[in-house]
C-alpha cells in the first residue's frame, strides 16, 4: 500500500514538472505582423523611410519578435 | 505586449516605418516565469537595457530612443514624443531644419521636467491611482495584470528613467548614427537576457546631468516670498539643496 502511494506521488510530481516545462516553452506570437507592419530589415525600412518621409522605428531586443509576446 | 495594442499599432503604422532586430542573432528566450514576473511587477514600465526602441532618419541618424518595455498607454506617449521630435527636427522631406536641434533641446527639457513631475507623483502615497487612471488591465500568457499600489515602483522607475533620458538628450549637440549608439545608450536597469558572447550594452558618457526638481516644488518655491522667508535665504533653489 505504502509503495503504491509512493509511486502515485512520484507520478504526480513528474506530471507537475512536465506541465511546468511545457509552460516554459517559447510560444510564437500569433500577433506578428497583424497589428504593426514590420519591414524585413533595417535597410528596407530606411529605403522606405526615404520614399515616404516617415522616420524609422527600430525595435532592438535580445530575442525573436516572431516568438516574443511584444 | 505594447505592439499588440490597437492604438499603438495604428500610431506606428501611420507615423513610422517599423523594423526589428535581434541583438543576439538566432537567440530567443521566452522563459515563462521570468516574463510572468515582469508582467506582474513591472507592467507599466521596465526600462531594461535588454530592449531599446530607436527612431531614425532615412540617413540612419538616431533622433530619439527609449530603452525598455512599457504599457501601451505609456508607449503611446513615447511614440507621440518621437513624432513631435520628427516634425521639430525635420521638414516634410526629412531634411534637418536649421533651428531643429535648438527647438528639440527645448522639447527635451520640457519632457524631462514633465516626467520628473510624474516620478514625484508615483512616489506620493496613492499617486499610482491618478497615474494609472484610464490604463487598461492586461492579459499576457495567462497572467492578468490589474493596477494597484504595487505599480508605484514600476511607475517611479519608468518616469525617473524617462526624465533622465530627456535630460541627457537635451545636452546632445549632434544626432548620433545608429552604429554609434546601438550598443551605448542610457537605460534604467541591468536586466538582460543576453548571452555571454553577445555585444554588451554600455552607458553613454554624460557630459552634463542637469538636476531636476519637480515642477510642483518649483512652483511652490517660486510663489514663496524671496526675502525673509522661513529659511532666511534669497534663492528658492537653495532651500532644497540646489
Amino acid at each position: 500500500m505504502r509503495t503504491s502511494l509512493l509511486a502515485m506521488g512520484i507520478l504526480a510530481g513528474m506530471a507537475a514538472v512536465a506541465a511546468a516545462q511545457s509552460a516554459s516553452k517559447p510560444e510564437p506570437w500569433s500577433g506578428y505582423n497583424r497589428g504593426v507592419h514590420w519591414e524585413n530589415s533595417l535597410d528596407e525600412a530606411l529605403k522606405k523611410a526615404a520614399e515616404t518621409g516617415k522616420p524609422v522605428m527600430l525595435h532592438q531586443l535580445v530575442g525573436d519578435m516572431k516568438a516574443e509576446g511584444c | 505586449m505594447s505592439f499588440s495594442d490597437k492604438k499603438v499599432a495604428e500610431l506606428v503604422n501611420t507615423k513610422f516605418v517599423a523594423a526589428w532586430t535581434n541583438r543576439g542573432p538566432g537567440f530567443n528566450n521566452t522563459e515563462f516565469y521570468t516574463e510572468r514576473g515582469i508582467v506582474s511587477r513591472n507592467y507599466e514600465a521596465y526600462p531594461t537595457k535588454n530592449i531599446c526602441t530607436f527612431f531614425l532618419s532615412p540617413e540612419g541618424k538616431v533622433f530619439y530612443y527609449v530603452a525598455g518595455s512599457y504599457s501601451p498607454e505609456i508607449f503611446v506617449k513615447i511614440l507621440e514624443t518621437a513624432s513631435a521630435l520628427r516634425t521639430t527636427l525635420y521638414d516634410d522631406k526629412m531634411a534637418l531644419k536649421e533651428k531643429g536641434m535648438a527647438q528639440a533641446k527645448e522639447l527635451h527639457q520640457s519632457k524631462a521636467e514633465a516626467y520628473d513631475d510624474l516620478r514625484a507623483e508615483a512616489e506620493r502615497p496613492n499617486g499610482w491611482q491618478s497615474l494609472t487612471q484610464g490604463f487598461a488591465p492586461n492579459n499576457y500568457r495567462g497572467k492578468r495584470h490589474v493596477h494597484s499600489a504595487s505599480c508605484s515602483w514600476s511607475l517611479k522607475e519608468g518616469y525617473e528613467y524617462l526624465s533622465a533620458l530627456h535630460a541627457d538628450w537635451s545636452t546632445q549637440k549632434a544626432l548620433p548614427s545608429f552604429d554609434e549608439i546601438r550598443y551605448r545608450y542610457l537605460y534604467g536597469n541591468d536586466f538582460t537576457e543576453e548571452t555571454g558572447d553577445s555585444t554588451h550594452i554600455a552607458r553613454p558618457e554624460q557630459t552634463e546631468k542637469p538636476r531636476l526638481i519637480a515642477k510642483r516644488i518649483r512652483t511652490q518655491l517660486a510663489e514663496r516670498p524671496k526675502t525673509g522667508d522661513v529659511f532666511g535665504i534669497s534663492s528658492p533653489l537653495q532651500a532644497i539643496g540646489h
